[in-house]
């Protein structure tokens, strides 16, 4: 037994030699392999970079490259392929690039991967169409939005969003609900994607969300819409700024935000109403909104919402307010005065963020009237509160010494107590 | 008596034959996965999305914590390599940890940094901060200089103080390649399972040429101490964790360079102190929360994106270092036992977990019964020389195989490293590590084991590089395991 167990001892260790040797040769066969492909990659692209260059400058047409055309797998073939994506990143030989892909066989060399039953070499062969910008592709491309694939249903979006065409755009709002009900690509990349398409997708964009019933959809049209800010998209979000789904609501802020100020004042004032939504995130980009919508007739509700029991609703009301109202000193001293601490620090992190302390600073230069005294108290409980750096500052190297006499009578007062 | 002590022995031998080859087993199993995800990998990353997510505006911010204790030589390269990142929008948060040294004078000497008050949100109960250091010139640059108390302490203070939904943990010795944070995000961003955690890999910045804060040329180092921890790592990068990630089951992601959801951990309570692997300690706990709310989730290891970062160049810190990661490991499993081969926990019970324990945890311990066992057997006349030889071959052999196995899924994939001589060396120390170097480290993780049975459970301070120095009272430095 003892001998039949060494005997078989020894054929494994044989075989795990001989595994371990093979290995060896593989990884020195294999670097020597891929030094010598780069080698011939890097040759063929620089000589093919330069003479496609000079034959396009040249005014040849596309049918005059036929002695291009190589096997698909030849590395010829990928050297060509790399320079024609350079031509296409290049304005000036954009169209020259898309049409040599049609016309040296990529495309339809590509359109023949998409039947291939390995995924991965179908999404790469999507992900080529997408970058060649093939626009003849697109009716082939948007069927594989329905496949069950992780994988492929992400790149299919991705590749036609780089094409771009309004057909390409209706393929992949068409699916919107189902593509995220089924789960199979996630909301980050279809927004990243829908944005790709720009401007020009903003009707169908407004259209297709109008029709949504499915709250994620709609929102994430919202979002899209928000990131591009385009102001024909206002009266869509203002439909949607009272929806019943929260994040709808939010995402109909950012819309109105981006688009900027304009708005008329019965306009404002529905966006006034949302900073007492039960939502905290609807609130925080409702006061976000008002701070670039500079509506000043907010500023008794915004000043209720710096003792927001949200610190990103208290920080982004203090914002709007110091950006949009005339009276923020007064409404600061009496939040300061309140006793939530959070709140407190939050309105002295933002009076300093903002550049607000500045001005406060400046008022002490004119002693005596409201003005002065209000910013006096401020600075006082901001030293208090162990916000005192941007005094000290001044103290150090502020021009006015009338400015820094009472700053130091602040700091005096506040060591003494 | 003596029957009774011959048929032990013989039980042991027994044991450890099966034990041996049911690792073996394991390992091959994990390097036949690990080799098919990561060539799927490989072909995934021409198509992946990652370089339209650098400008998108979708992409999620990120706030990248530097936790620093006493770091004046490395720290202003650390900070200009994490700036120099390819990301849209991200803030680095360096947290220096009460430093006795010059760091905090040197970073705000280097980036004209000025002192700002700001509210400070205890939400993760930290040690107190002594203040906020910011500088308008570098507006996504913050400083906080905290009182002392070890890194978990300062992660969970550059916790409460990022605004972003995600960090990313990085080593105040460490060095991010320009595109290790978005290839690190895009996964995240791409999955439709929420990922509440995802790793990068670690590598050797040992022998590197860095210039301005970025890696300038790849070159191997002179130590071979250093040159074996870089076999190490490929083979713990390459295809331990790659095929522990296929099934969701990773349960180390070095904190040397980890992506977080910032509201899971804030939910988990942040990073304890107590654990001597805060890291490891954090993913168990996620995973059990996670598992316990049922809801979907993953962790993820990716084995692209890469953080450069100091290794040991001296036996007495790198058996530190392996003591304590071993220790971190054991006292993760025993905080999680209730877990193991429990049924509500599914594979993570049965799987996972039991992965951990028989086989990372236990393999030096079943070594060294091993040794012991093989001198009882020579002293009862059971050992036979040629079969000794025989089992000691097939050991180092099959050790030999994996080293060069990694190597080799290393030249497939991402070759970092360019040169002939470099392939040479590491498929030469792949041989050679396997004749002293490994042994070494059983004996260190031995020895964690028996220090934690004695109830010796500190941490132990690591210093790496030459004149780098360590970390804080409880001797907080580098992180993650390989």
């Amino acid at each position: 037994m003892f001998a039949e167990l060494e005997q078989i001892l020894l054929a494994f260790l044989a075989f795990l030699l001989l595994v371990i040797l093979s290995v060896l040769v593989a990884t020195i066969y294999r670097r020597a392999a891929a030094l010598r492909r780069y080698r011939i990659l890097d040759l063929n692209r620089e000589r093919y970079g330069k003479r496609f260059r000079e034959l396009i400058d040249e005014g040849k047409s596309v049918d005059e490259f036929s002695a291009f055309v190589f096997p698909s797998r030849s590395a010829e073939w990928h050297a060509v392929e790399h320079v024609l994506f350079g031509l296409i990143a290049d304005r000036r030989y954009e169209s020259a690039g898309a049409a040599l892909f049609d016309k040296l066989g990529y495309r339809s060399q590509y359109e023949r991967k998409l039947e291939n039953r390995n995924i991965i070499a179908k999404s790469s062969a999507v992900e080529k169409l997408g970058r060649m910008r093939c626009e003849a592709s697109t009716g082939k491309l948007v069927p594989l939005l329905d496949e069950k694939s992780g994988e492929i249903v992400p790149v299919t979006v991705r590749a036609l969003s780089k094409i771009g065409t309004q057909e390409a755009l209706r393929g992949v709002l068409d699916r919107l609900p189902d593509l995220y009900s089924r789960s199979f690509v996630s909301r980050k990349s279809i927004e990243s994607s829908l944005r790709n398409f720009g401007p020009a997708a903003v009707p169908d964009l407004v259209r297709y969300g109008d029709l949504y019933i499915d709250p994620v959809s709609r929102a994430s049209v919202l979002e899209v819409l928000g990131v591009l800010g385009p102001p024909e998209a206002l009266p869509f979000a203002f439909r949607n700024l009272h929806h019943e789904d929260s994040e709808v609501r939010a995402k109909a802020l950012k819309v109105i935000a981006a688009a900027g100020g304009g708005l008329p004042p019965g306009e404002k004032e529905r966006v006034v109403a949302l900073l007492g939504d039960p939502v905290w995130f609807v609130r925080l980009q409702a006061a976000k909104a008002l701070g670039i919508l500079r509506h000043d007739k907010a500023e008794a509700v915004l000043a209720k919402r710096l003792l927001d029991a949200n610190w990103q609703v208290r920080n982004a009301a203090a914002t709007a307010l110091v950006l949009t109202s005339g009276n923020a000193i007064g409404i600061f001293l009496d939040t300061l005065g309140a006793s939530d601490r959070y709140a407190k620090e939050s309105i002295c992190e933002e009076i300093q963020k903002t550049g607000f302390v500045s001005r406060l600073i400046d008022n002490l230069v004119s002693p005596g009237g409201e003005t002065y005294g209000k910013s006096r108290e401020i600075l006082k409980i901001m030293a208090s509160l162990g916000y005192g750096t941007p005094l000290r500052e001044y103290l150090e190297s502020g021009a006015d010494d009338r400015a820094r006499r009472e700053l130091t009578l602040i700091v005096q007062e506040r060591a003494a107590s | 008596m003596r029957a009774f002590a011959v048929s032990l022995v013989m039980g042991v031998n027994y044991f450890i034959l099966f034990y041996y080859g049911f690792v073996n087993l394991v390992y091959t199993a994990l390097l036949l996965v690990s080799t098919v995800v990561i060539l799927r990998y490989i072909r995934k990353i021409r198509y992946s999305p990652f370089k339209d997510f650098i400008t998108s505006p979708e992409t999620p911010p990120v706030s990248i914590l530097v936790p620093a204790y006493n770091e004046e030589r490395v720290i202003v390269r650390t900070v200009r390599s994490t700036l120099a990142v390819n990301y849209p929008f991200f803030e680095v948060i360096v947290i220096n940890d009460g430093s006795t040294d010059a760091s905090l004078d040197t970073l705000i000497r280097t980036f004209h940094l000025r002192k700002v008050d700001r509210a400070y949100r205890n939400i993760l109960k930290t040690t107190p901060i002594r203040g906020f250091y910011y500088s308008p010139d570098v507006p996504n640059l913050l400083v906080v200089d905290k009182e002392n108390s070890g890194k978990a302490d300062s992660l969970n203070c550059g916790i409460n103080v990022s605004r972003s939904p995600y960090f990313c943990t990085v080593d105040a010795d460490s060095v991010l390649e320009d595109n290790a944070l978005i290839k690190l995000m895009t996964p995240t961003v791409e999955s439709p399972v929420p990922v509440v955690a995802c790793g990068g890999v670690i590598r050797a910045l040992n022998g590197i040429h860095m210039e301005d804060g970025a890696v300038r040329t790849i070159d191997l180092p002179r130590s071979s101490l250093a040159m074996f921890q870089i076999v190490e790592y490929l083979r713990a990068f390459l295809f331990g964790r790659v095929g522990l990630d296929a099934m969701n089951g990773i349960l180390i992601l070095s904190g040397a360079f980890s992506l977080f959801r910032k509201a899971s951990v804030v939910e988990a309570g942040g990073y304890r102190p107590k654990n001597v692997t805060e890291d490891m300690e954090l993913i168990t706990r996620l995973h059990r929360r996670a598992i316990e709310g049922k809801a979907p989730y993953a962790i993820k290891f990716i084995s692209d994106p890469v953080c450069w970062t100091e290794v040991p160049e001296d036996l007495k810190m790198l058996g530190r270092q392996r003591r304590r990661w071993h220790l971190g490991l054991m006292q993760s499993i025993v905080q999680n036992r209730s877990a193991l081969f429990n049924p509500r926990y599914g594979k993570f019970g049965w799987v996972v977990l039991p992965y951990y324990l028989f086989i990372e945890l236990l393999s030096p311990v079943v070594e060294l019964i091993g040794y012991v066992a093989v001198v009882l057997s020579y002293l009862f006349g059971l050992l036979s020389l040629d079969f000794m030889l025989l089992f000691l071959a097939l050991a180092v052999l099959y050790g030999i195989f994996l080293s060069t196995a990694s190597v080799f899924l290393e030249e497939i994939t991402y070759r970092r490293y360019p040169r002939w001589s470099h392939l040479f060396r590491l498929l030469f120390y792949g041989v050679i590590e396997n004749f002293g170097y490994r042994q070494i480290n059983s004996f260190w993780r031995c020895q964690a084991f028996l220090k934690y049975l004695v109830g010796m459970r500190k941490w132990e301070y690591v210093e790496k590089g030459k004149g780098n120095t360590g970390s804080g009272k409880n001797g907080k430095k580098e992180s993650g395991s390989p």
